[in-house]
């Protein structure tokens, strides 16, 4: 599992050879949804990703600010899984209060597994506005989940003298005294902050956060026309969904909300997509590629019949090459130069071919990983590689490192030569490899026995194609389909049709050049 | 046998460790997202960088929380980044060594690193994976709390 790569040569050998061996296939077809499917996998910086499969770009706060939002309008809130919701709070390291706060908002009640570390929790003395905070969002999430308050009327008059001058949190509090039924709520949100709250309105204009803090004062008090105007705006633009808990806490009419969320609708779905997502055409990905993928996206492209690949992709390499890249990037980045034909920056490709023959030598002599994508980079960039096999050699790479001995044997022959690759030995290798989710060693015993096909001196096997009928052909595609199946079934049942993984895809397309 | 071990390890050296951590790249390759804690002009910063997220059997990574305020280093109460890592495919699974505070199941595991009245935390350090692995990914999730104002963002690495 240690290479993923094979070098340009074999991949011009062996789809020659695979072309001669199928009658009218349909290369324009995998060619046009390669480039299609490498399309969606472009990143913000012009390098590839790994794949379309996004995990879920929601966070705790924003989910349940969101359900909160929806059932106080009395819309449905969708169903998510107790995984997702779990996965979710451990993802944000929010605290076990702040957790049962979210939680329960986001559940509208249920009882959490935090329920029981709540109400054994400390109870501190609140000495600063953030021990405040803390003290209303911990009795805030005990009332939620059923709890009774443990606050006194001392433990009020400290929560309203630090929260005084803080208009966030001072919506907190009052909605906290709402909920508790707290005599007077309105003097927990003092004339300070009503104040502030006008002045941010004409200092900053009607953003998100001005915006509900405009409605929990008018909700609370009379308030200036400044900030009544803005707390009856409902086309505002959220740019953080997490506020819609203030305009709940505030007690917005849900007429008015709901008008908010329909104007959000972006916000709101993906605050909802708590189980995670896959990229979409036309969805823009976020966040970078690597060069690694974008190693991984040429090879690909190559396999599946397509000669030049996005002007895109070569314009990102070249400029993260340009910008530097880190040690571990520059084996990939000398084959991407060589590859895409890049005017790559001199000092760069000392260093790179340098990393290379390293690579090799570290790989043949000290057992080191990443020998094969190594090789294949020095071959692909024109650099020497040492004739290495011997027949000791050989015979352990054969079920140590078939990666490593296959990347050797496509430029050095007498690799496959030095050792017995008969059929059944190689079943068995693949066998266990596949039984060991080793893929690529898999997929490095198909390349051998292709190598081997091609060597024998008695024109056996011609055509270099596998024979479709032989034990390693059918152990093999029947191995590799039971893998595909598994990756499905273990992974919510599309997983490969809709988020499309890099590794599998090049997977498959080796599959599919080297035994069809 | 030279491939990854089944027993496997993320080592994540925390902030206190940090030179034992992979340097960080020069290359633009993080993602990194924004956001302004409410009512202030306090910026909150999540980064998280991962160069190969699929080879070899392991990744290096490196995730940091970090305020700011003017484009100037800004300490606040509390910062905090949490990073994740997830893999998918068959039988995926993520260690971390014991003694290190980790929560997760088999093939997602977290770990946090808070630091109080300072402008940054941040975590960084090697991942392993075993099992047939489809696809990996970092997150790094951003956390600051300052007068009484909380704010939350994240970032992947996909």
């Amino acid at each position: 599992m240690k290479i993923r790569h094979l070098s340009s040569a074999v991949v011009a050998i062996v789809m020659l050879t695979a072309c001669t061996a199928t009658t009218s296939p349909p290369e324009f077809d995998r060619a046009a949804s390669a480039l299609e499917y490498v399309e969606l996998l472009r990143g913000a910086n012009d390098l590839a990703h790994g794949s379309l499969d996004v995990p879920s770009p929601s966070t705790l706060p924003a989910f349940a600010a969101v359900a909160s939002a929806l059932r106080h309008t009395g819309r449905p809130v969708p169903e998510v899984s107790r995984d997702a919701l779990n996965e979710l709070s451990r993802r944000s390291g929010e605290d076990v209060a702040w957790s049962a706060f979210y939680l329960c908002e986001a559940t509208g009640g249920d009882p959490t597994s935090v329920k029981d570390t709540l109400r054994a929790a400390e109870v501190r003395p609140v000495d600063s506005v953030n021990d405040a905070a803390d003290r209303i969002i911990t009795e805030t999430a005990r009332h939620c989940l059923g709890l009774p308050t443990r606050l006194r009327d001392d433990d009020w008059r400290d929560l309203a003298r630090w929260s005084s001058g803080n208009a966030l949190v001072g919506v907190q509090l009052a909605a906290l005294a709402r909920r508790l039924e707290h005599p007077t709520p309105t003097a927990l949100l003092s004339a300070a902050d009503i104040t502030s709250i006008a002045s941010a309105v004409e200092a900053d204009g009607c953003s998100d956060w001005v915006h509900a803090n405009s409605v929990a004062a008018r909700a609370l008090a009379e308030v200036p026309s400044v900030v009544e105007d803005c707390a009856s705006n409902d086309a505002l633009v959220l740019s953080d969904p997490t506020v819609l808990l203030y305009l709940v806490a505030a007690n917005l009419d849900p007429a008015q909300l709901s008008r908010l969320l329909d104007a959000n609708e972006g916000v709101v779905e993906r605050a909802l997509a708590a189980e995670g997502s896959v990229a979409t055409p036309g969805t823009t990905p976020t966040g970078n590629g690597t060069i690694a993928s974008s190693r991984d996206a040429v090879l690909y492209l190559r396999l599946s019949g397509v000669s030049r690949v996005p002007s895109w992709l070569s314009h990102g390499v070249l400029t993260a090459i340009e910008s530097g890249l880190d040690p571990g990037d520059l084996i990939d980045g000398l084959y991407l130069c060589a590859a895409l034909e890049l005017d790559c920056p001199d000092a760069f490709l000392s260093r790179a071919r340098d990393a290379t023959r390293d690579a090799i030598d570290a790989a043949v002599n000290e057992s080191a990983d990443d020998g094969a994508r190594a090789v294949e980079t020095a071959r692909e960039a024109a650099l020497d590689v040492p004739q290495t096999c011997t027949r000791d050699r050989a015979e352990s790479w054969l079920a140590e490192d078939p990666q490593l001995l296959a990347a050797l044997a496509a430029g050095e022959k007498e690799c496959v030569e030095l050792v017995e690759l008969d059929d059944a030995t190689l079943t068995s290798l693949l066998t266990h490899a596949l039984d060991d989710l080793r893929l690529e060693d898999a997929l490095a015993y198909c390349l051998l026995r292709l190598l081997s096909a091609n060597a024998r001196p008695d024109g056996q096997q011609a055509t270099g194609s596998q024979p479709s009928n032989s034990t390693f052909t059918t152990t093999a595609r029947d191995g590799f389909s039971a893998l595909w199946s598994r990756l499905d079934a273990e992974n919510g049942g599309d997983f490969l049709s809709s988020a499309r993984p890099l590794r599998i895809e090049l997977a498959q397309a080796k599959e599919y050049q080297w035994l069809d | 046998m030279r491939r990854t071990p089944v027993t496997l390890g993320v080592v994540l050296a925390t902030a206190a460790l940090l030179s034992l951590a992979p340097a960080m790249p020069a290359s633009a390759f993080n993602d990194s997202d924004t956001v302004t804690l409410p009512g202030t002009t306090i910026k909150l910063q999540a980064n998280a960088w991962s160069p190969s997220l699929v080879s070899g059997g392991s990744f290096d990574f490196v995730t940091s929380s970090k305020t700011t305020k003017a484009g100037a280093k800004y300490k606040v109460a509390t910062i905090k980044n949490t990073a994740t890592v997830e893999a998918r495919g068959i039988n995926p699974s993520v260690g971390i060594p014991a003694g290190v505070g980790v929560t997760g199941d088999k093939n997602t595991k977290s770990i946090s690193w808070t630091n109080n009245n300072a402008w940054i935390s941040d975590l960084s350090g090697t991942a392993s994976y075993s099992g047939l692995t489809a696809s990996l990914h970092v997150n790094s999730a951003a956390f600051a709390f300052h007068n009484g104002v909380k704010k939350y963002v994240d970032v992947w690495s996909w």
